[in-house]
């Protein structure tokens, strides 16, 4: 249906002074009319009074709509050379267009409408009748539609088309029932793809409310029941967020406390066993450092400290290395008293049997810690059996286990098989260690002390002697019976022997030692 | 039960007051008195140490007269020789006291001259040549030690010399057995066993450290 449309185009550039204005007025109605279909209409001037002068600021004018496009064109091009504030009005119909630009891209969306059709049919009119009926209740009430049937009529639409738009302006959701339902179910929808992309992506979700409230537009649902809809949603949807949330971050930080736990572990685990290679290499190292000595030598010790150095390994650490190598290669020296048997090892080491002897005697009188007094029948059970096991470990090592307390031990069960008698016994025990020669009529067979022999030679278990039970030495090394049997019984307390009766030891022939000392390596 | 002495209070107190009564007599150079009180205390801590044993208290009397044996002198408190012996060696300028016999007691046993497995009673140890222990005049045969009062009460004397009444202090018994007349060691000969129970206890103490 043709239709005029009133159009105004008015400059409204403040930087035009009046002659330009007049000028410019002037060239727009010569593009204008230079337009098909353009020539035969009346341009009116719009006058204002500028600096006292009557001027032309603008045209007015009546143009058919087919014609809307061109113009429309020429306006854009010409703001494209030339951009001039203007003020664009068209009347189309019941429609007011104003625009106020100098851009002309503001014009190309018009010019896009206007070549639709869509701006002038009866067919827009009608349908943005229907649309905003449709959209204001979400349907069609009767008494809109027969509002449509009047405007119809006015539009001299067809019924059939009428309909078509009708339909058209409701959607494919015909009822409000069933918009609202649609409506639920895509913002459930919706919500459900956020949940999904929220398990996906640890980024804060996107509102989806704009694209739903397009959504309810083009659905024609009153928006303010979409929004009542998706509030529904949202709220629902951020509880279980909230939730999830709680539960998650309860989770993420067991997670992340594991996480890193198991990084810092790998990257512990890689220092402890580097720590521990350096720490075998220098072991190693001790152990050819001490391999001849129980203390390296100074080179060694040099050599020592610069690994130690290279390989970041603490002095602590370092001297425990030293330590258990040194106890590996030369014998433990473990005390439940506390007592150091490292003197000890050292002078076992040299042979020096009589200094060892004398320590030995120091170091059980310090391991019981009853003021240096010596040891009774009733104190000698206070010694602890992993001092007693040292000291014997340390004696039988460097003497081929020709010293020491099993030795003596044996040596007593020796005895034990041959003598009956209690008394008899324990003379032929000290007899046999080399500790009494036999008795004779003005002589009871007890030597000084330091007659005894401190050598390699001495009879089985000679050594060490129990000095340490005896208040005097120097006229007679001589023991009580009692304080002997209470030593014998608490030695065999503390290191059994093998059940399997050794064969009986003459001890008149000391056994000829097998080879040199040994050592382990 | 760790008989020492020095955790009873009343002994305690009591030794201090007899301590600097030591300490008087001896800056007093009144040397018979302090050895007889250096001899007092050692008594009085084997009675105590045998109390300990026994159970007994010492208020009680004790059984039997004490006397300082081999197994006595083996018991006595290291802090107690360690005291005694601090006092002596002050007040005499190291010349005096336990540590001075025992350091020469153990030149003697370097000298391997004298071998006690001899047990001749002729041929004394040589400690008690060195501490001027023996008789001068030969009284009686060689190898006597020197009766009580006839030592010398000063600085003179040789080292070591004091304190000697816990030597000479013997029950009669073995005063007699030594061949004495009830005179303590003196006219008899030297008791190896208690000579070396001493010194062997005066080394021992030193091991603990904190020994002067």
């Amino acid at each position: 249906m043709a239709q005029n449309i009133a159009c105004l185009i008015k400059f409204v550039d403040p930087q035009l002074k009046p002659d330009e204005l007049d000028t410019e007025v002037h060239y727009l109605t010569e593009d204008l009319r230079d337009l098909d279909g353009m020539s035969q209409i009346r341009f009116d001037p719009i006058l204002e009074i500028r600096d006292a002068v009557e001027t032309r600021v603008g045209i007015r004018f009546i143009a058919h709509s087919d014609l809307l496009v061109s113009i429309l064109r020429r306006l854009r091009d010409r703001l494209y050379y030339k951009p001039l504030e203007t003020w664009f009005l068209f009347h189309i119909s019941d429609l007011n267009l104003q625009i106020r630009t100098d851009q002309a891209e503001d014009l190309v969306d018009l010019m896009a409408t206007a070549q639709s059709g869509l701006l002038f049919s009866p067919v827009r009119d009608y349908l943005a009748e229907a649309e905003t009926y449709s959209r204001t209740q979400g349907e069609l009430s009767p008494t809109e539609l027969d509002n449509l049937n009047l405007l119809r009529q006015r539009l001299s639409l067809s019924a059939e088309q009428a309909e078509l738009l009708n339909a058209r302006a409701v959607g494919p959701y015909k009822t409000h029932a069933e918009k609202h339902r649609y409506f639920d179910e895509t913002t459930a929808a919706e919500f459900s793809r956020l949940r999904h992309m929220d398990a996906d992506h640890p980024f804060a979700p996107k509102d989806p409310w704009p694209v739903l409230q397009e959504l309810a537009e083009n659905l024609a649902l009153p928006i303010s029941e979409a929004e009542a809809i998706y509030q529904k949603h949202w709220q629902r949807y951020n509880d279980e967020i909230k939730l999830k949330t709680d539960q998650q971050s309860a989770k993420t930080a067991v997670d992340d406390s594991f996480v890193a736990e198991t990084k810092a572990a790998d990257a512990h685990q890689n220092q402890v066993e580097q720590a521990r290679e350096h720490l075998e290499q220098y072991l190693s190292l001790c152990r050819q450092a001490m391999a001849n000595s129980l203390y390296p030598s100074e080179f060694d010790q040099g050599r020592l400290d610069q690994a130690r150095r290279l390989w970041d390994i603490s002095l602590d650490e370092a001297l425990t290395i030293e330590t258990a190598v040194r106890n590996e290669l030369y014998g433990g020296v473990e005390s439940a008293a506390g007592v150091d048997y490292n003197r000890l090892r050292d002078l076992l080491l040299q042979q020096a049997w009589q200094e060892a002897d004398m320590e030995t005697e120091a170091v059980i009188l310090k391991t019981l810690d009853r003021d240096m007094q010596p040891v009774t029948a009733t104190t000698v059970q206070r010694l602890p059996a992993v001092d007693l096991a040292t000291i014997d470990a340390l004696w039988s090592r460097y003497s081929n286990k020709r010293f020491g307390f099993r030795a003596q031990q044996q040596v007593h069960r020796s005895q034990q098989q041959i003598q009956q008698d209690d008394r008899q016994q324990w003379l032929a025990f000290q007899q046999a260690l080399g500790w009494r020669e036999p008795s004779s009529l003005f002589y009871q067979g007890y030597q000084p002390y330091h007659d005894l022999n401190f050598s390699l030679e001495a009879p089985l278990g000679h050594l060490p002697t129990w000095r340490w039970c005896c208040p005097s030495l120097s006229d007679r090394y001589r023991l009580s019976l009692d304080v002997m049997a209470a030593v014998i019984h608490h030695l065999s307390l503390c290191m059994p022997l093998d059940p399997v009766p050794t064969p009986a030891v003459d001890p008149t022939a000391p056994t000829v030692l097998t080879g040199g000392q040994t050592r382990a390596v | 039960m760790l008989s020492n002495i020095f955790n009873n209070p009343t002994f305690n107190s009591h030794l201090d007051e007899s301590l600097s009564e030591l300490s008087l007599l001896l800056d007093e150079e009144d040397w018979k008195a302090a050895d007889r009180l250096t001899a007092d205390l050692l008594l009085d801590a084997v009675v105590q140490n045998y109390n300990d044993e026994t159970g007994l208290s010492s208020e009680q009397e004790p059984r039997h007269q004490p006397d300082l044996s081999t197994e006595a002198l083996a018991g006595l408190p290291c802090q107690l020789l360690h005291a005694l012996d601090d006092r002596w060696q002050r007040a005499s300028g190291g010349h005096f006291g336990f540590s001075a016999q025992l350091q020469v007691y153990a030149a003697t046993l370097e000298t391997i001259d004298f071998d006690p497995a001899l047990r001749n009673w002729s041929t004394p140890h040589p400690f008690f040549e060195e501490v001027g222990w023996l008789m001068l005049l030969p009284l009686r045969p060689v190898g006597f030690l020197r009766f009580y009062s006839w030592l010398d009460f000063d600085l003179e004397a040789p080292r070591g010399h004091l304190p000697a009444l816990w030597y000479w202090r013997v029950p009669r018994i073995a005063s007699l057995q030594m061949g004495g007349f009830l005179t303590g060691q003196g006219g008899g000969f030297g008791d190896l066993a208690r000579l070396d129970a001493m010194m062997l206890r005066l080394s021992r103490c030193h091991q603990l450290g904190g020994w002067g």
